[in-house]
Protein backbone atom coordinates (compact mmCIF):
# COMPACT_ATOMS: atom_id res chain seq x y z
CA UNK A 1 0.00 0.00 0.00
CA UNK A 2 2.78 2.35 0.98
CA UNK A 3 4.62 1.39 -2.17
CA UNK A 4 1.57 2.34 -4.22
CA UNK A 5 1.33 5.73 -2.55
CA UNK A 6 4.97 6.31 -3.30
CA UNK A 7 4.49 5.26 -6.93
CA UNK A 8 1.53 7.62 -7.30
CA UNK A 9 3.54 10.43 -5.77
CA UNK A 10 6.35 9.82 -8.27
CA UNK A 11 3.91 9.46 -11.14
CA UNK A 12 2.37 12.82 -10.30
CA UNK A 13 5.82 14.27 -10.75
CA UNK A 14 5.99 12.73 -14.22
CA UNK A 15 8.00 9.57 -13.54
CA UNK A 16 7.81 7.08 -16.40
CA UNK A 17 9.42 4.44 -14.22
CA UNK A 18 6.60 4.77 -11.70
CA UNK A 19 4.05 4.39 -14.49
CA UNK A 20 5.86 1.29 -15.75
CA UNK A 21 5.93 -0.25 -12.27
CA UNK A 22 2.24 0.40 -11.71
CA UNK A 23 1.48 -1.19 -15.07
CA UNK A 24 3.67 -4.24 -14.41
CA UNK A 25 2.12 -4.70 -11.00
CA UNK A 26 -1.54 -4.67 -12.01
CA UNK A 27 -1.75 -5.43 -15.73
CA UNK A 28 -2.48 -9.17 -15.51
CA UNK A 29 -5.12 -8.81 -12.84
CA UNK A 30 -6.80 -5.96 -14.72
CA UNK A 31 -6.68 -7.88 -17.99
CA UNK A 32 -8.27 -10.90 -16.34
CA UNK A 33 -11.06 -8.74 -14.90
CA UNK A 34 -11.68 -7.01 -18.23
CA UNK A 35 -11.70 -10.31 -20.11
CA UNK A 36 -14.03 -11.89 -17.56
CA UNK A 37 -16.50 -9.04 -17.96
CA UNK A 38 -16.20 -8.68 -21.74
CA UNK A 39 -15.44 -12.32 -22.62
CA UNK A 40 -13.23 -11.02 -25.40
CA UNK A 41 -9.47 -11.09 -25.03
CA UNK A 42 -8.79 -8.50 -27.75
CA UNK A 43 -11.46 -6.18 -26.39
CA UNK A 44 -10.02 -6.64 -22.89
CA UNK A 45 -6.56 -5.60 -24.10
CA UNK A 46 -8.09 -2.51 -25.70
CA UNK A 47 -9.80 -1.68 -22.42
CA UNK A 48 -6.51 -2.11 -20.55
CA UNK A 49 -4.85 0.15 -23.11
CA UNK A 50 -7.48 2.87 -22.81
CA UNK A 51 -7.42 2.76 -19.02
CA UNK A 52 -3.65 3.16 -18.78
CA UNK A 53 -3.47 5.88 -21.42
CA UNK A 54 -6.13 7.95 -19.63
CA UNK A 55 -4.50 7.14 -16.28
CA UNK A 56 -1.21 8.55 -17.61
CA UNK A 57 -2.88 11.54 -19.22
CA UNK A 58 -4.56 12.51 -15.95
CA UNK A 59 -1.63 11.65 -13.70
CA UNK A 60 -0.98 15.28 -12.77
CA UNK A 61 -4.46 15.74 -11.34
CA UNK A 62 -4.71 12.26 -9.84
CA UNK A 63 -6.27 12.22 -6.38
CA UNK A 64 -6.96 8.86 -4.81
CA UNK A 65 -9.45 8.47 -2.02
CA UNK A 66 -8.97 4.72 -1.82
CA UNK A 67 -6.35 2.28 -2.99
CA UNK A 68 -4.64 2.51 -6.35
CA UNK A 69 -5.67 -1.04 -7.18
CA UNK A 70 -9.35 -0.33 -6.61
CA UNK A 71 -9.09 2.88 -8.62
CA UNK A 72 -7.67 0.97 -11.58
CA UNK A 73 -10.24 -1.81 -11.25
CA UNK A 74 -13.03 0.77 -11.21
CA UNK A 75 -11.54 2.38 -14.33
CA UNK A 76 -11.64 -1.01 -16.03
CA UNK A 77 -15.26 -1.55 -14.98
CA UNK A 78 -16.26 1.89 -16.25
CA UNK A 79 -14.55 1.27 -19.59
CA UNK A 80 -16.30 -2.07 -19.94
CA UNK A 81 -19.67 -0.48 -19.15
CA UNK A 82 -18.98 2.25 -21.73
CA UNK A 83 -18.23 -0.39 -24.31
CA UNK A 84 -21.48 -2.18 -23.60
CA UNK A 85 -23.36 1.09 -23.86
CA UNK A 86 -21.61 2.29 -27.00
CA UNK A 87 -21.88 -0.88 -29.02
CA UNK A 88 -25.22 -1.97 -27.62
CA UNK A 89 -23.25 -5.01 -26.75
CA UNK A 90 -25.90 -6.27 -24.43
CA UNK A 91 -28.25 -7.06 -27.32
CA UNK A 92 -25.81 -9.38 -29.01
CA UNK A 93 -23.65 -10.53 -26.15
CA UNK A 94 -25.05 -14.01 -25.91
CA UNK A 95 -24.32 -14.64 -29.58
CA UNK A 96 -20.73 -13.54 -29.09
CA UNK A 97 -20.02 -15.68 -26.12
CA UNK A 98 -16.87 -17.71 -26.40
CA UNK A 99 -14.11 -18.87 -24.12
CA UNK A 100 -11.89 -15.91 -23.34
CA UNK A 101 -8.75 -17.83 -24.20
CA UNK A 102 -9.94 -19.12 -27.55
CA UNK A 103 -8.96 -16.03 -29.51
CA UNK A 104 -5.71 -15.50 -27.71
CA UNK A 105 -2.14 -16.37 -28.46
CA UNK A 106 -1.08 -15.12 -25.06
CA UNK A 107 0.48 -17.49 -22.53
CA UNK A 108 -2.51 -17.84 -20.22
CA UNK A 109 -1.79 -19.88 -17.22
CA UNK A 110 -4.84 -21.56 -15.92
CA UNK A 111 -5.21 -24.52 -13.67
CA UNK A 112 -8.44 -25.33 -15.46
CA UNK A 113 -8.79 -27.43 -18.55
CA UNK A 114 -9.89 -25.58 -21.68
CA UNK A 115 -13.22 -27.44 -21.56
CA UNK A 116 -13.90 -26.25 -18.02
CA UNK A 117 -12.83 -22.76 -18.92
CA UNK A 118 -15.25 -22.70 -21.83
CA UNK A 119 -18.10 -23.94 -19.67
CA UNK A 120 -17.42 -21.38 -16.99
CA UNK A 121 -17.01 -18.55 -19.50
CA UNK A 122 -20.29 -19.35 -21.17
CA UNK A 123 -22.11 -19.65 -17.87
CA UNK A 124 -20.65 -16.39 -16.54
CA UNK A 125 -21.60 -14.62 -19.76
CA UNK A 126 -25.24 -15.52 -19.24
CA UNK A 127 -25.37 -13.67 -15.94
CA UNK A 128 -26.64 -10.08 -15.86
CA UNK A 129 -23.71 -7.64 -15.99
CA UNK A 130 -24.27 -6.40 -12.42
CA UNK A 131 -24.04 -9.94 -11.00
CA UNK A 132 -21.06 -10.74 -13.18
CA UNK A 133 -19.32 -7.56 -12.01
CA UNK A 134 -19.74 -8.41 -8.35
CA UNK A 135 -18.48 -11.97 -8.81
CA UNK A 136 -15.48 -10.94 -10.91
CA UNK A 137 -14.53 -7.99 -8.69
CA UNK A 138 -14.74 -10.15 -5.56
CA UNK A 139 -13.03 -13.27 -6.88
CA UNK A 140 -10.62 -11.91 -9.51
CA UNK A 141 -10.15 -8.41 -8.14
CA UNK A 142 -9.91 -9.53 -4.51
CA UNK A 143 -12.25 -6.74 -3.47
CA UNK A 144 -14.33 -6.92 -0.32
CA UNK A 145 -18.11 -6.59 -0.57
CA UNK A 146 -17.86 -3.33 1.33
CA UNK A 147 -15.41 -1.95 -1.22
CA UNK A 148 -17.58 -3.03 -4.15
CA UNK A 149 -20.60 -1.43 -2.50
CA UNK A 150 -18.70 1.83 -2.02
CA UNK A 151 -17.45 1.73 -5.58
CA UNK A 152 -20.83 1.04 -7.14
CA UNK A 153 -22.80 3.24 -4.78
CA UNK A 154 -25.07 0.44 -3.58
CA UNK A 155 -25.62 -1.22 -0.21
CA UNK A 156 -23.51 -4.14 1.00
CA UNK A 157 -26.60 -6.33 1.23
CA UNK A 158 -27.35 -5.65 -2.45
CA UNK A 159 -23.79 -6.63 -3.35
CA UNK A 160 -24.03 -9.79 -1.27
CA UNK A 161 -27.39 -10.59 -2.86
CA UNK A 162 -26.06 -10.17 -6.38
CA UNK A 163 -23.08 -12.35 -5.52
CA UNK A 164 -25.24 -15.06 -3.98
CA UNK A 165 -27.80 -15.08 -6.83
CA UNK A 166 -25.02 -15.03 -9.42
CA UNK A 167 -23.21 -17.99 -7.90
CA UNK A 168 -26.45 -19.86 -7.48
CA UNK A 169 -27.25 -19.39 -11.20
CA UNK A 170 -23.76 -20.52 -12.14
CA UNK A 171 -24.17 -23.61 -10.02
CA UNK A 172 -27.46 -24.47 -11.74
CA UNK A 173 -26.06 -23.79 -15.21
CA UNK A 174 -22.92 -25.81 -14.63
CA UNK A 175 -24.73 -28.54 -12.77
CA UNK A 176 -21.59 -30.08 -11.32
CA UNK A 177 -19.61 -29.83 -14.58
CA UNK A 178 -16.58 -28.39 -12.79
CA UNK A 179 -15.97 -31.53 -10.78
CA UNK A 180 -12.58 -32.97 -11.49
CA UNK B 1 -16.09 -29.45 -1.54
CA UNK B 2 -19.51 -28.17 -2.64
CA UNK B 3 -20.21 -26.97 -6.21
CA UNK B 4 -20.31 -23.30 -5.16
CA UNK B 5 -16.85 -23.58 -3.65
CA UNK B 6 -15.63 -25.20 -6.86
CA UNK B 7 -17.04 -22.37 -8.96
CA UNK B 8 -15.49 -19.72 -6.71
CA UNK B 9 -12.14 -21.50 -6.82
CA UNK B 10 -12.32 -21.90 -10.60
CA UNK B 11 -13.00 -18.18 -11.15
CA UNK B 12 -10.20 -17.25 -8.74
CA UNK B 13 -7.82 -19.42 -10.74
CA UNK B 14 -8.47 -17.44 -13.88
CA UNK B 15 -5.29 -15.67 -14.75
CA UNK B 16 -4.45 -14.01 -18.03
CA UNK B 17 -1.08 -12.56 -18.91
CA UNK B 18 -0.45 -9.77 -21.35
CA UNK B 19 1.87 -10.44 -24.27
CA UNK B 20 5.12 -8.52 -24.74
CA UNK B 21 3.63 -6.80 -27.78
CA UNK B 22 0.62 -5.61 -25.81
CA UNK B 23 2.86 -4.34 -23.01
CA UNK B 24 4.94 -2.38 -25.49
CA UNK B 25 1.91 -0.88 -27.22
CA UNK B 26 0.21 0.16 -23.98
CA UNK B 27 3.34 1.54 -22.31
CA UNK B 28 4.45 3.45 -25.42
CA UNK B 29 1.06 5.14 -25.69
CA UNK B 30 0.86 5.74 -21.93
CA UNK B 31 4.31 7.37 -21.92
CA UNK B 32 3.26 9.68 -24.75
CA UNK B 33 0.10 10.59 -22.80
CA UNK B 34 2.19 11.26 -19.69
CA UNK B 35 4.56 13.53 -21.62
CA UNK B 36 1.69 15.44 -23.19
CA UNK B 37 0.10 15.80 -19.79
CA UNK B 38 3.31 17.27 -18.39
CA UNK B 39 3.51 19.74 -21.26
CA UNK B 40 -0.12 20.73 -20.87
CA UNK B 41 0.37 21.39 -17.18
CA UNK B 42 3.41 23.51 -17.87
CA UNK B 43 1.36 25.84 -20.04
CA UNK B 44 -0.19 27.09 -16.83
CA UNK B 45 -3.60 27.86 -15.59
CA UNK B 46 -4.07 30.86 -17.84
CA UNK B 47 -5.01 28.79 -20.86
CA UNK B 48 -7.39 26.67 -18.79
CA UNK B 49 -9.25 29.73 -17.61
CA UNK B 50 -9.40 30.93 -21.19
CA UNK B 51 -10.73 27.58 -22.40
CA UNK B 52 -13.45 27.64 -19.77
CA UNK B 53 -14.41 31.14 -20.74
CA UNK B 54 -14.55 30.22 -24.41
CA UNK B 55 -17.25 27.65 -23.71
CA UNK B 56 -19.75 30.43 -23.57
CA UNK B 57 -20.84 31.79 -26.96
CA UNK B 58 -21.41 35.23 -25.56
CA UNK B 59 -17.99 35.33 -24.04
CA UNK B 60 -16.47 33.96 -27.24
CA UNK B 61 -17.35 37.10 -29.11
CA UNK B 62 -16.11 39.37 -26.34
CA UNK B 63 -12.95 37.31 -25.98
CA UNK B 64 -12.28 37.47 -29.70
CA UNK B 65 -12.60 41.26 -29.61
CA UNK B 66 -10.38 41.46 -26.54
CA UNK B 67 -7.79 39.17 -28.13
CA UNK B 68 -7.75 41.37 -31.21
CA UNK B 69 -7.23 44.43 -29.06
CA UNK B 70 -4.44 42.74 -27.14
CA UNK B 71 -2.81 41.54 -30.35
CA UNK B 72 -2.86 45.07 -31.73
CA UNK B 73 -1.42 46.43 -28.50
CA UNK B 74 1.34 43.82 -28.55
CA UNK B 75 2.07 44.64 -32.15
CA UNK B 76 2.64 48.30 -31.50
CA UNK B 77 4.06 48.17 -28.03
CA UNK B 78 6.21 45.71 -26.09
CA UNK B 79 4.22 44.00 -23.28
CA UNK B 80 4.74 45.15 -19.74
CA UNK B 81 5.39 41.87 -17.84
CA UNK B 82 4.72 41.67 -14.15
CA UNK B 83 8.05 41.78 -12.39
CA UNK B 84 8.36 39.62 -9.30
CA UNK B 85 10.68 41.08 -6.71
CA UNK B 86 12.82 39.32 -4.13
CA UNK B 87 10.51 40.23 -1.25
CA UNK B 88 7.56 38.58 -2.99
CA UNK B 89 9.51 35.34 -3.51
CA UNK B 90 10.65 35.33 0.11
CA UNK B 91 7.12 36.00 1.33
CA UNK B 92 5.57 33.31 -0.90
CA UNK B 93 8.08 30.73 0.30
CA UNK B 94 7.49 31.75 3.89
CA UNK B 95 3.80 30.92 3.56
CA UNK B 96 4.37 27.38 2.34
CA UNK B 97 3.73 24.65 4.88
CA UNK B 98 5.63 21.89 3.12
CA UNK B 99 8.71 22.19 0.95
CA UNK B 100 11.08 19.74 -0.73
CA UNK B 101 14.51 21.01 -1.79
CA UNK B 102 16.81 18.85 -3.88
CA UNK B 103 20.39 20.14 -3.99
CA UNK B 104 22.59 19.24 -6.95
CA UNK B 105 26.28 19.76 -7.61
CA UNK B 106 27.31 21.46 -10.84
CA UNK B 107 26.78 19.03 -13.72
CA UNK B 108 25.09 16.42 -11.51
CA UNK B 109 21.86 14.72 -12.46
CA UNK B 110 21.25 13.01 -9.12
CA UNK B 111 20.71 15.18 -6.02
CA UNK B 112 23.53 15.33 -3.49
CA UNK B 113 21.00 16.03 -0.77
CA UNK B 114 17.24 16.07 -0.45
CA UNK B 115 15.57 18.13 2.24
CA UNK B 116 11.97 17.90 3.33
CA UNK B 117 10.50 20.57 5.55
CA UNK B 118 7.04 20.31 6.98
CA UNK B 119 5.57 22.94 9.25
CA UNK B 120 2.35 21.00 9.65
CA UNK B 121 4.20 17.85 10.72
CA UNK B 122 6.84 19.93 12.50
CA UNK B 123 9.79 18.02 11.11
CA UNK B 124 12.80 18.32 8.86
CA UNK B 125 14.40 15.41 7.03
CA UNK B 126 17.74 15.34 5.25
CA UNK B 127 18.64 12.53 2.91
CA UNK B 128 21.94 11.82 1.19
CA UNK B 129 23.24 8.70 -0.49
CA UNK B 130 24.87 7.65 2.78
CA UNK B 131 22.26 8.42 5.39
CA UNK B 132 18.95 9.97 6.27
CA UNK B 133 18.40 12.19 9.29
CA UNK B 134 15.00 13.14 10.64
CA UNK B 135 14.45 15.88 13.20
CA UNK B 136 11.03 15.39 14.74
CA UNK B 137 10.75 18.73 16.48
CA UNK B 138 7.47 17.94 18.17
CA UNK B 139 8.85 14.78 19.84
CA UNK B 140 12.30 16.35 20.27
CA UNK B 141 14.08 13.39 18.70
CA UNK B 142 16.60 12.84 15.97
CA UNK B 143 16.45 9.62 13.97
CA UNK B 144 19.37 8.57 11.81
CA UNK B 145 19.36 5.74 9.31
CA UNK B 146 22.48 4.44 7.60
CA UNK B 147 21.67 3.65 3.97
CA UNK B 148 24.27 0.91 3.54
CA UNK B 149 23.63 -1.11 6.70
CA UNK B 150 20.02 -0.10 7.28
CA UNK B 151 20.83 0.47 10.97
CA UNK B 152 18.85 3.15 12.74
CA UNK B 153 19.58 5.25 15.82
CA UNK B 154 17.27 7.46 17.85
CA UNK B 155 18.50 10.29 20.07
CA UNK B 156 16.89 12.99 22.09
CA UNK B 157 17.91 16.33 20.62
CA UNK B 158 19.27 19.28 22.56
CA UNK B 159 17.04 22.33 22.63
CA UNK B 160 19.69 24.37 20.82
CA UNK B 161 19.61 21.95 17.88
CA UNK B 162 15.84 21.97 17.85
CA UNK B 163 15.93 25.75 17.69
CA UNK B 164 18.17 25.50 14.63
CA UNK B 165 15.73 23.13 12.95
CA UNK B 166 12.81 25.38 13.80
CA UNK B 167 14.70 28.26 12.26
CA UNK B 168 15.36 26.11 9.20
CA UNK B 169 11.65 25.54 8.88
CA UNK B 170 11.02 29.26 9.09
CA UNK B 171 13.67 30.23 6.60
CA UNK B 172 13.34 27.21 4.28
CA UNK B 173 17.04 26.58 4.75
CA UNK B 174 18.06 29.92 3.31
CA UNK B 175 16.88 28.99 -0.13
CA UNK B 176 16.33 32.70 -0.65
CA UNK B 177 19.58 34.37 0.42
CA UNK B 178 17.96 37.60 1.67
CA UNK B 179 14.50 38.52 2.84
CA UNK B 180 14.44 41.30 0.28
CA UNK B 181 16.66 43.63 -1.68
CA UNK B 182 16.82 45.99 1.28
CA UNK B 183 18.32 43.16 3.39
CA UNK B 184 20.96 42.35 0.77
CA UNK B 185 24.47 43.91 0.86
CA UNK B 186 24.79 47.44 -0.42
CA UNK B 187 25.02 47.56 -4.19
CA UNK B 188 23.15 44.28 -4.75
CA UNK B 189 21.10 44.22 -7.92
CA UNK B 190 17.92 42.39 -8.81
CA UNK B 191 17.38 41.96 -12.55
CA UNK B 192 15.12 39.83 -14.73
CA UNK B 193 16.95 37.45 -17.05
CA UNK B 194 16.17 38.52 -20.59
CA UNK B 195 18.00 35.75 -22.43
CA UNK B 196 15.17 33.75 -23.98
CA UNK B 197 16.91 30.37 -23.61
CA UNK B 198 17.54 30.86 -19.91
CA UNK B 199 14.19 32.47 -19.19
CA UNK B 200 12.30 29.43 -20.50
CA UNK B 201 14.46 26.78 -18.80
CA UNK B 202 11.73 26.14 -16.27
CA UNK B 203 8.20 26.15 -17.64
CA UNK B 204 5.77 28.58 -16.09
CA UNK B 205 8.57 30.47 -14.39
CA UNK B 206 10.39 33.76 -14.90
CA UNK B 207 14.14 33.91 -14.20
CA UNK B 208 15.76 36.64 -12.10
CA UNK B 209 19.35 37.28 -11.02
CA UNK B 210 20.40 38.68 -7.69
CA UNK B 211 24.04 39.79 -7.87
CA UNK B 212 26.13 41.08 -4.98
CA UNK B 213 29.67 41.23 -3.62
CA UNK B 214 30.91 39.35 -0.58
CA UNK B 215 33.91 41.16 0.84
CA UNK B 216 36.16 39.11 3.14
CA UNK B 217 39.41 40.20 4.86
CA UNK B 218 41.64 39.99 1.83
CA UNK B 219 39.41 39.00 -1.07
CA UNK B 220 36.17 39.82 -2.77
CA UNK B 221 33.79 37.19 -4.06
CA UNK B 222 31.22 38.05 -6.68
CA UNK B 223 28.05 36.07 -6.18
CA UNK B 224 24.98 35.52 -8.27
CA UNK B 225 21.77 33.82 -7.23
CA UNK B 226 19.46 32.95 -10.11
CA UNK B 227 15.92 32.00 -9.30
CA UNK B 228 13.13 30.68 -11.49
CA UNK B 229 9.98 31.97 -9.86
CA UNK B 230 6.52 30.65 -10.72
CA UNK B 231 4.71 33.42 -12.57
CA UNK B 232 1.42 32.49 -10.87
CA UNK B 233 2.48 31.91 -7.28
CA UNK B 234 5.87 33.71 -7.01
CA UNK B 235 7.29 30.50 -5.50
CA UNK B 236 10.82 29.48 -6.45
CA UNK B 237 10.90 26.36 -8.62
CA UNK B 238 14.64 26.29 -9.15
CA UNK B 239 17.57 28.25 -7.72
CA UNK B 240 21.16 28.39 -8.95
CA UNK B 241 24.24 29.67 -7.10
CA UNK B 242 27.12 31.18 -9.10
CA UNK B 243 30.42 32.72 -8.02
CA UNK B 244 33.58 34.29 -9.40
CA UNK B 245 36.62 35.97 -7.90
CA UNK B 246 37.43 38.34 -10.73
CA UNK B 247 34.86 40.83 -12.01
CA UNK B 248 36.08 40.23 -15.57
CA UNK B 249 35.38 36.49 -15.45
CA UNK B 250 32.16 34.69 -16.26
CA UNK B 251 30.15 33.45 -13.30
CA UNK B 252 30.62 29.74 -12.61
CA UNK B 253 27.67 27.61 -11.55
CA UNK B 254 28.46 25.96 -8.20
CA UNK B 255 25.24 24.35 -7.09
CA UNK B 256 21.58 24.39 -7.93
CA UNK B 257 18.37 23.33 -6.24
CA UNK B 258 15.05 22.09 -7.54
CA UNK B 259 12.16 23.04 -5.28
CA UNK B 260 8.78 21.38 -5.08
CA UNK B 261 5.85 21.76 -2.72
CA UNK B 262 4.50 18.37 -1.68
CA UNK B 263 1.44 17.85 0.49
CA UNK B 264 1.68 16.82 4.14
CA UNK B 265 0.66 13.26 3.27
CA UNK B 266 3.31 13.07 0.58
CA UNK B 267 5.99 14.09 3.09
CA UNK B 268 4.63 11.55 5.55
CA UNK B 269 4.99 8.87 2.86
CA UNK B 270 8.60 9.86 2.21
CA UNK B 271 9.42 9.75 5.93
CA UNK B 272 7.72 6.41 6.37
CA UNK B 273 9.49 5.14 3.29
CA UNK B 274 12.83 5.81 4.98
CA UNK B 275 12.10 5.13 8.64
CA UNK B 276 9.32 2.60 8.22
CA UNK B 277 5.60 2.80 8.91
CA UNK B 278 6.25 2.65 12.65
CA UNK B 279 8.48 5.70 12.80
CA UNK B 280 6.10 7.59 15.07
CA UNK B 281 5.99 4.71 17.54
CA UNK B 282 9.77 4.31 17.43
CA UNK B 283 10.30 7.88 18.47
CA UNK B 284 8.49 7.35 21.76
CA UNK B 285 10.34 7.38 25.07
CA UNK B 286 10.82 3.63 25.43
CA UNK B 287 12.96 3.55 22.32
CA UNK B 288 15.30 6.38 23.35
CA UNK B 289 18.97 5.49 23.10
CA UNK B 290 20.50 3.46 20.33
CA UNK B 291 20.26 1.26 18.41
CA UNK B 292 16.62 1.22 17.44
CA UNK B 293 14.76 -2.07 17.26
CA UNK B 294 14.65 -3.55 13.75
Amino acid sequence: MLEDERLVWELKRGSKEALRRIYEKYKDNLLTIAASLLRDRCGAEDVLHDVFVSFAAGAGQLYLRGSLKNYLIMSIVNQVRDRFRRKKHRAVELEQVGPISSDSDGPEQSAMSSEQLQLLTEALAKLPLEQREVIVLHLNGGMKFKEIAGMQGISISTVQGRYRYGLSKLRIMLNGELKK
Amino acid sequence: MNPTDQIERAIKQWHLTTSAGTDRRILDDAFVALEESKQRRSVGTGSRILQTALRSRMIKFTAAAAMLLIALTLFFKAPAERVIDLDQIHTALGKMQNVCIENFGQGETEPLQQIWLSRTLNLTMFKTEQQSVLYDIHRQVKMTKDSASGSMTIDRVAKSMLAIQEEALEKALRLVPFAGLSAAPKGAQWVPVLDANTATTVSGAQAYDLVWKQIADDSTRYLKWRVFADVQTDLPKRAEWYAKFNPEEEYRLETFAVVTYPSESEIRIVVQDVFGPDYERLSEAEYMGTPAPR
